[in-house]
C-alpha cells in the first residue's frame, strides 16, 4: 500500500500529479464542449467562463445552455439547471466531514462546498486515505483550483474553436469523462457504498424513462437506500465485510 | 436575447446550484459522522453519481447517442480490462477505452 503523505510540498505535488494525470485534461475537453455549445446559444466568453466557475457542475451548465437555446423562460431554465445539480447537497454533506474534524468558519465551509465537483469529490475521496487529516484541505484546494483553471481555459477555447475536430476524436473525448469516473468509482471501499453504486445503476434506466427531469434524485434516494439496507442484511454483511 | 438577459440567466443558475451546496454545508454541521444518517446520505451521493455516470455511458443524450450501445459497451469493457491489467491505474484504462471507441467509429465499424 502507498504510504501516508504529509507535509506541504508532498501534498501539493500529489494533488497536482493527480490533477494532471487525467482530471485536468477531462475538464479541459468537456468544458470545451460546453464553451462551444454556449457560444452557439449566444453566451459570450465572460458569461460561459463565469458559469463554469460559479455553477461548476456540467450537467446543470448544459441544461442552462440547451434550454436557453430552445427559448424557455427564466424560471424553467433555472429550475432545470438547479435540479440537474441537486446532487451537490448530499455530496457536500458527505464530503465536508472528510476534510476537517475541527469546526471551520462558515465562509470557509461555503468555499469548500463551492469548489466541489464530481471530479474533486471522487478523486479526493480516493486519495484521502493516504493523506493525513491536517493536510487534506491543502490537497483539496490545490486539486480543485487546478481543475477549475483547466475548466476555464477549456471553456474559453470552446467558445473560440467550435467543432474543428474529426467526429471520431470528439466522440473519444466525450467518452473520456464518464469512463474515468466509472474506473475511479469501481475501487470504492465499503460494502454499503459499493452496493449503492450498483443500485444507482440499476435504478437509473427506469427513473430516466419515467421521470427524466428528476431521474438522478430518484436514482440517488432509491439506490442509496437500497445499498444502505442491503449492506445490513446478515447474509451480505457476514460474507463481504 | 440581450446581454443583460443572458447574464441574468447565468447568475440565477449559479444561485440555483449554490443553494444545494449551501444546504449541504448547513446540514453537515449537525450530522454525526459515525451515525447511520451520515452513512445513508453518503450512500445517496454514491448512488446519484453512479446513476449520472451510468446514464452518460449507457443512455447518453449527447453526441454519444450516435454510437451504438454494443460499440460503447466494447469500449467500456476494453477500458476496464486495461485498468485491471495495469494494476488499477486509471490512465491506461481511460486511454484504451476512449481509443477503442474512437477507432471503432473511425473505421466505421457498425453493430
Amino acid at each position: 500500500m502507498t504510504k501516508q503523505i504529509t507535509g506541504y510540498h508532498a501534498v501539493v505535488r500529489k494533488a497536482l500529479v493527480d490533477s494532471i494525470s487525467m482530471p485536468a485534461f477531462i475538464l479541459l475537453t468537456s468544458m470545451m464542449g460546453f464553451g462551444s455549445l454556449a457560444s452557439q446559444s449566444g453566451f459570450d466568453t465572460g458569461m460561459a467562463s463565469f458559469a463554469s466557475v460559479f455553477i461548476w457542475g456540467l450537467p446543470g451548465q448544459l441544461a442552462m445552455v440547451e434550454l436557453t437555446a430552445a427559448g424557455h423562460n427564466l424560471f424553467s431554465i433555472v429550475l432545470a439547471c438547479s435540479l440537474a445539480n441537486a446532487r451537490f447537497m448530499p455530496m457536500v454533506l458527505s464530503f465536508l466531514p472528510h476534510l476537517f474534524n475541527k469546526p471551520e468558519s462558515l465562509p470557509k465551509r461555503l468555499l469548500y462546498a463551492q469548489l466541489l465537483s464530481v471530479n474533486s469529490w471522487a478523486v479526493s475521496l480516493r486519495a484521502f486515505p493516504y493523506v493525513d487529516m491536517e493536510w487534506r484541505r491543502v490537497y483539496y484546494l490545490t486539486f480543485a483550483s487546478s481543475i477549475i483553471l483547466a475548466a476555464v481555459i477549456g471553456t474559453m477555447l470552446g467558445v473560440y474553436i467550435s467543432n474543428e475536430f474529426p467526429t471520431s476524436v470528439v466522440l473519444g473525448l466525450v467518452f473520456l469523462s464518464p469512463l474515468f469516473f466509472a474506473l475511479v468509482l469501481s475501487s470504492t471501499k465499503g460494502l454499503s457504498y459499493r452496493l449503492s453504486l450498483l443500485s444507482g445503476c440499476l435504478v437509473i434506466p427506469a427513473a430516466h424513462y419515467f421521470f427524466p427531469q428528476v431521474d438522478l434524485l430518484i436514482a440517488g434516494v432509491i439506490g442509496g437506500t437500497l445499498g444502505f439496507t442491503l449492506a445490513r442484511l446478515p447474509l451480505l454483511k457476514n460474507k463481504f465485510s | 436575447m440581450s446581454t443583460f438577459d443572458l447574464w441574468i440567466i447565468v447568475l440565477s443558475c449559479s444561485a440555483g446550484t449554490f443553494m444545494w451546496r449551501f444546504f449541504g454545508v448547513l446540514f453537515s454541521q449537525r450530522i454525526n459522522v459515525d451515525g447511520w444518517v451520515f452513512e445513508w446520505v453518503s450512500c445517496v451521493s454514491y448512488a446519484m453519481v453512479a446513476g449520472l455516470i451510468f446514464r452518460l455511458l449507457i443512455l447518453p443524450d449527447n453526441v454519444l447517442e450516435s454510437v451504438s450501445l454494443p460499440i460503447r459497451s466494447t469500449a467500456i469493457i476494453c477500458g476496464f480490462i486495461a485498468y485491471f491489467i495495469f494494476r488499477k491505474m486509471i490512465l491506461p484504462g481511460v486511454i484504451v477505452g476512449s481509443a477503442t471507441l474512437g477507432l471503432l467509429v473511425h473505421f466505421g465499424v457498425s453493430v
